[in-house]
């Protein structure tokens, strides 16, 4: 995944049925980047030669069982995993960081909201200080990020040992100020240790126009593409 | 034949439909009511000629994909029919 400089770069979009955030995706890079993403549908069994992949949001698979199991023993899952252990960069939203804990690709797991409800706000985000990631330096660790959540499966549970791992390791990147759905340290998205995959339960895709009420998604998505490019 | 596949939470792992469930009932007056516990029920059939494989397929089912193992338990009973 070395600095490509004589060809844009190619991002997949990866979809299952039941994704819907992938349009709101597509319209960020468009407009922010200059990218078209390479859409790519959960039967493939071969990634398209791509150097980042997105999961987009959604309901995959109507979130039966529980949100991104069914969607994790897709047939383009054993790519997707083998695209992580080559270090290839994976951002996951939402229903993708879902996906991604599903697939053990991320520690830990998504729970149904405390309060059992869906929840659809924006809310502030802060960078969280736990060890060392790309992402501190890259969005800034004093930085406030106010994104929208849209979810009811979106409490981040891991165990004691896990939280401490997680820690140690500066895997926490996104921590609520408020925490909205009783995630355990006021997790709201974490990175593998390499930090190469991303998974975040707000929506920065919903969030990068002033139009939208913020424009803060964009620095996420940029922090994720210096990340390799 | 079938299996019954019982899913719950671990119990260090808060259970916000049970703990809503108990409260309520206590307050309805259930005063000896200490702990409701939900848990999810599976049947599923499995057509195999030896009972012992048939009941390790079900336990592969419920450990790697009708429970999350990082938040759930499970028992796998068999059914009579």
């Amino acid at each position: 995944m070395s600095k490509n400089t004589t060809s844009p770069a190619k991002i997949g979009i990866l979809t299952f049925p039941g994704s819907n955030c992938e349009p709101d995706c597509e319209w960020v890079f468009k407009k922010y980047f200059g990218m078209e993403l390479v859409p790519i549908w959960h039967q493939e069994k071969t990634l398209p030669n791509i150097q980042a992949l997105i999961i987009p949001g959604g309901f995959s698979f109507g979130d039966y069982l529980r949100g991104g199991h069914l969607a994790s023993v897709s047939p383009c899952m054993e790519q997707v995993k083998e695209f992580a252990r080559k270090g290839g960069p994976i951002l996951g939203i939402c229903n993708g960081f879902q996906i991604l804990t599903e697939s053990g690709l991320l520690p830990g797991t998504l729970l149904p909201n405390l309060s059992k409800r869906f929840i659809c706000k924006p809310v502030d985000l802060a960078i969280s200080s736990d060890g060392t990631n790309i992402y501190q330096s890259l969005i800034g660790c004093q930085t406030k990020l106010s994104l929208p959540i849209a979810h009811g499966e979106g409490r981040y549970y891991i165990n004691d040992e896990g939280l401490k791992q997680l820690k140690d390791q500066g895997q926490i990147v996104f921590q609520y100020c408020d925490n909205p759905n009783g995630s355990v340290a006021d997790i709201a998205g974490i990175c593998s240790k390499n930090g190469r995959v991303l998974g975040l339960m707000p929506h920065p895709e919903r969030a990068c126009d002033e139009v939208l009420k913020g424009a803060d998604g964009i620095k996420v998505f940029e922090a994720f593409l210096a990340n390799f490019l | 034949m079938d299996f019954e596949i019982i899913v719950q939470p671990k119990k260090e792992v808060l259970d916000p439909e049970g703990r809503t469930i108990t409260e309520t009932l206590q307050r309805v007056g259930f005063t000896n009511l200490e702990k409701v516990e939900v848990s999810k029920r599976y049947v599923v059939s499995i057509e195999h000629s030896d009972s012992a494989e048939a009941e390790k397929e079900a336990n592969v089912i419920a450990s790697a994909h009708l429970s999350n193992p990082v938040a759930e338990t499970y028992e796998v009973h068999r059914v009579k029919s």
